[in-house]
């Protein structure tokens, strides 16, 4: 099935541009200019994903965006060239499902793109499925087959990495310091906490898009670990 | 403490030169002291002497003395009287016999006997004396002629000294009454009753005249040089009381008020001196700075009495001085002691002119201060006249009304049985006057206290409601808070427009650059020839440069202008420095060698976690790119008094520059700053840990780059 993109941004190249990307990698896409152009387009096209910009004229994306998740359900990636974690935050607050900064490195943005249009379209799909496990996003933790999918993709995990994940998936939101990680996997008194960062480390690697920005596990500097919902 | 040296070392040095010059002026004083006080002096005490010489030449042919007359019918025992007489007179008469230096020569009118107490010395004639026996001797001759009249001759001998003379002569017989009496003359008499009283010690005076010798010419030859002939002289001639009496200080009157004179004269020359002292020099030294402080009427009053009193001091004490060398013989031993009393009193009299003349300095130079400040009637018509509203400003304007009312019941006293009403119309409308001044004063207060409170930046306080007087200046004030306050406003107003700018530019920098980095992106992906892709590559290595520098560039900015919000929460440095070193692996280059000490498992510190990263990421940045490979970086973590971090490494270039320098933006290591990074890494550092409240420091010691964070502990 092909999926259409819809592009909500005032400048031109850069819309083109994403347009070009997108193409490639097999989507259809939309251009609108503004917010109201963009909505129109929702209403008149089937979209499957939406990445929109924040400030334009008319409409910006943050009132787009309200309106948009007013009666559709799609997914929708925030392009924005503010970079404040608070912008961030107002960003997936109002409804949006992704955050990216510009200057943006185009092949991120379209591997985001990805990963909400297979997440998305999975759980739609196979709404019904249950397995034991757990569930946080786009991370499903099968504690039964001990497979691990992101975005519906199967990722290999080593069993240390896995009880790590389990860890976080159990008490998503908690922060845990590396000694309290060290500790109950391990069962023993945390000596060196290194091997516990460096295995997160190489978690955020395998899970995360961008590690340098996660989407997931977070870094609470000076406290410890969390896995964001 | 020096310019008090100099002063006093000035004065006493103006005094020595004053004195010096003085001295041989005294030392003639004193040698010349027997001129006219001497004929006085010793002609006075030869009073009564003349009897003894007339009895000498011409004696007495009967027992009855002949100049003792008695004037009464009284009965009285005129022989045991004679007998009295004759007596004291020869004790009189023995001074001369004695070793007085007075020489003496009486001669007898009538049979040209003669008298002389000196056989071998040949007297002067006094109309002719040689200029030799002039400087020598101080020669008088008394004549009596055949009616006891007195006439005197004589060197220094003028019409005053006779008048004086013949004046104290006729006193002087009186008073050898009443020596005769007191010698026993009439004790004589009554002695045989055991009677003593003052009648009949004005018996005599009543009773009896004495009456002036006659036909009598005395000489008398007195040596100049008094004080070497004092020493072997004769006290009964120069007896103290009697120089007093006779008006020797007549002579050492004028000369006090000479020494006045001359003492004005010296104090009016040191003042000048003192004002021709430049201002400049006064205003460096400030002498007797504290007269200024004090009003100037009570100095000027206090330094004439002290003025006067010391010239007072010194007239006595140089009379003394001139009487004990005539006198007591104080001449070698106690000149010294006098001298220097003189020196004192002079001193003291020159420093006093000095004062004055600082006075009169200070008032010049200064006039509107010191007299408007300094004066005390000022002061007191400034009292009197302004009303105070200060908290003790009442009892002023409670004396100012006393003094009103004593004024007008002086002035209305004349209308008698209507000054009853006066007196209370004026009470009540002063009591009246008093409360409504003493609200004003209390109002005053209050406004005095909103006035202080704006000035300390208190820009809320309300306006004061009814606060008569002073109600225009109170509303005035209240204005000034709204001005302020909009002032205030305005300023925070512009601070947010500089973070909206801030945030805008870099908007609008971020859109284009995110449209270069795309399109080189795809031009990256487009068959091409390898010249071109070496193109292209450049294009993009330098467009993801300069969206680094873009993105730090936001962020120092940002920092400097104080528009970040610092979460500062309890941060364990150790674990955050091991997330930051795991995090920054990759970057890592693989020759360094990292050495993390830690002084204890967990260091707490108020941080903010996320800035306190970007620190630590930063520097560890730059121990990646610009440490030597091969060597060892050190990381030290310690809790002292602060929780200290070192960061220490070996460059891989020369060190040849101020290394707090590398906090400037866009400082780099290497000048050709061809390497990446945006040059804004430590600026970023040292914004953040200051924004946190710590300090940094960065040294370089030959290779060896060293940067020290220091934080206040949790």
């Amino acid at each position: 099935m092909k999926h259409t993109v819809l592009i909500v941004e005032d400048e031109k190249e850069i819309s083109n541009a994403i347009a070009i990307y997108l193409n490639n990698q097999g989507y259809d896409v939309l251009q609108a200019e503004n917010g109201q152009v963009g909505l129109d387009m929702l209403k008149e096209n089937e979209v499957s994903l939406a990445i929109v910009d924040v400030m334009m004229p008319v409409m910006d994306g943050v009132t787009m965006i309200m309106k948009a998740r007013e009666s559709y359900d799609l997914p929708i990636i925030v392009l924005s060239a503010k970079s404040e974690d608070i912008d961030k935050i107002t960003g997936l607050n109002i409804g949006a499902d992704d955050y990216v900064t510009k200057p943006f490195v185009p092949m991120e943005l379209i591997a985001r793109v990805q990963a909400q249009i297979r997440r998305y379209y999975r759980y739609q799909k196979q709404e019904i499925q249950k397995f034991h496990g757990y569930q946080v996003g786009g991370l499903e933790l099968h504690t039964d087959t001990k497979n691990f999918y992101v975005d519906g993709d199967l990722v290999r995990l080593t069993p240390l990495e896995m009880q790590i994940m389990e860890l976080f998936m159990k008490h998503p939101n908690v922060v845990f310091s590396s000694e309290q990680i060290y500790e109950s996997i391990w069962k023993e008194e945390a000596i060196s906490t290194e091997t516990v960062m460096v295995h997160i480390r190489n978690l955020r690697e395998k899970i995360e898009i961008n590690p340098k920005e996660p989407r997931y596990i977070k870094v609470i500097w000076g406290i410890g670990y969390k896995l964001e919902k | 403490m020096r310019k008090i040296k100099i002063f006093i070392f000035s004065v006493i040095m103006i005094c020595s030169v004053v004195y010096v010059v003085q001295l041989p002026i005294i030392a003639d004083m004193i040698g010349k002291a027997n001129n006219e006080a001497t004929v006085i002096q010793v002609a006075n005490q030869l009073v009564g002497s003349e009897y003894s010489l007339k009895e000498q030449v011409h004696p007495s042919a009967s027992e009855t003395p002949v100049w003792l007359e008695k004037t009464s019918d009284l009965e009285l025992d005129d022989k045991k009287i004679a007998k009295f007489e004759k007596q004291i007179l020869n004790e009189e008469f023995r001074r001369f016999e004695t070793n007085s230096f007075v020489k003496v020569k009486a001669v007898d009118l009538q049979t040209n006997k003669s008298y002389t107490n000196s056989e071998n010395f040949t007297f002067p004639n006094i109309d002719r004396m040689s200029k030799k026996d002039k400087e020598k001797y101080t020669v008088v001759k008394l004549i009596y002629n055949d009616k006891g009249e007195l006439s005197i001759a004589g060197a220094y001998v003028n019409a005053d000294v006779e008048n004086h003379l013949t004046y104290t002569f006729e006193e002087e017989r009186q008073y050898a009454l009443s020596a005769l009496y007191d010698e026993g003359i009439v004790q004589g008499i009554t002695y045989d009753d055991g009677v003593y009283n003052d009648y009949e010690q004005n018996l005599i005076y009543d009773n009896y005249k004495l009456n002036p010798v006659t036909n009598l010419e005395i000489t008398y030859v007195i040596p100049n040089d008094l004080t070497t002939q004092y020493l072997k002289g004769n006290i009964d001639i120069y007896d103290n009381e009697k120089w007093h009496e006779v008006g020797f200080f007549n002579r050492y009157d004028a000369n006090s008020s000479l020494y006045i004179m001359a003492g004005l004269l010296v104090g009016a020359v040191v003042g000048l001196i003192m004002l021709m002292l430049p201002i400049k020099k006064v205003r460096e030294i400030q002498p007797y700075k504290i007269i200024t402080k004090l009003p100037i009427e009570p100095v000027l009053v206090g330094v004439c009495f002290i003025f006067f009193a010391v010239l007072g001091m010194l007239g006595e004490v140089i009379r003394s001085m001139q009487a004990g060398i005539l006198i007591n013989g104080f001449i070698w031993d106690g000149r010294i002691l006098y001298f220097g009393l003189v020196f004192v009193l002079e001193a003291t009299l020159l420093w006093l002119c000095s004062i004055c003349a600082f006075i009169v300095k200070y008032a010049i130079t200064n006039f509107k201060i010191y007299i408007m400040q300094q004066s005390l009637m000022t002061r007191i018509f400034k009292w009197v006249f302004t009303l105070s509203f200060s908290p003790r400003g009442s009892v002023a304007i409670i004396s100012f009304f006393f003094v009103n009312l004593f004024i007008v019941i002086f002035g209305i006293s004349n209308y008698g049985s209507r000054l009853g009403l006066v007196i209370v119309l004026y009470v009540i409308f002063s009591i009246a006057m008093i409360y409504v001044l003493n609200r004003a004063s209390i109002n005053y207060q209050k406004v005095l206290e909103q006035s202080k409170s704006v000035s300390e930046g208190n820009f809320t306080s309300e306006p004061l409601g009814d606060v008569q007087p002073f109600n225009e200046i109170s509303k005035q004030l209240s204005t000034i808070n709204e001005g302020f306050k909009f002032a205030v406003e305005e300023e925070v107003k512009s601070q947010k427009m500089k973070t909206e700018l801030i945030t805008n530019v870099s908007h609008d920098l971020k859109t284009p650059l995110t449209a270069i980095i795309s399109y080189v992106d795809l031009l990256k992906k487009e068959p091409m020839d390898p010249t071109v892709k070496s193109y292209v590559d450049v294009l993009d290595r330098n467009s993801n440069r300069l969206k680094r520098l873009i993105e730090d560039l936001f962020e120092v900015s940002k920092a400097d202008s104080g528009n970040v919000d610092l979460q500062l929460d309890k941060i364990d440095v150790v674990s955050l420095l091991n997330q930051t070193l795991i995090e920054t692996k990759d970057d890592k280059n693989d020759h360094l060698d990292l050495r993390v000490t830690c002084s204890s498992e967990h260091i707490y510190a108020k941080l903010d976690a996320n800035k306190m990263y970007r620190v630590f990421e930063n520097l560890l940045h730059n121990i990646y790119k610009y440490a030597l490979p091969n060597t060892r970086v050190y990381i030290d973590v310690e809790e002292k008094e602060q929780v200290q971090i070192t960061f220490k490494n070996i460059s891989q270039q020369e060190l040849d520059f101020d290394a707090n320098q590398l906090t400037n933006r866009f400082v780099q290591g290497d000048e050709s700053r061809n390497q990446e990074g945006s040059g804004l890494g430590l600026a970023i550092v040292k914004s953040f840990v200051e924004l946190q409240g710590g300090e940094i420091n960065i040294t370089a010691d030959g290779d060896l780059f060293k940067v020290e964070l220091s934080f206040a502990k949790f």
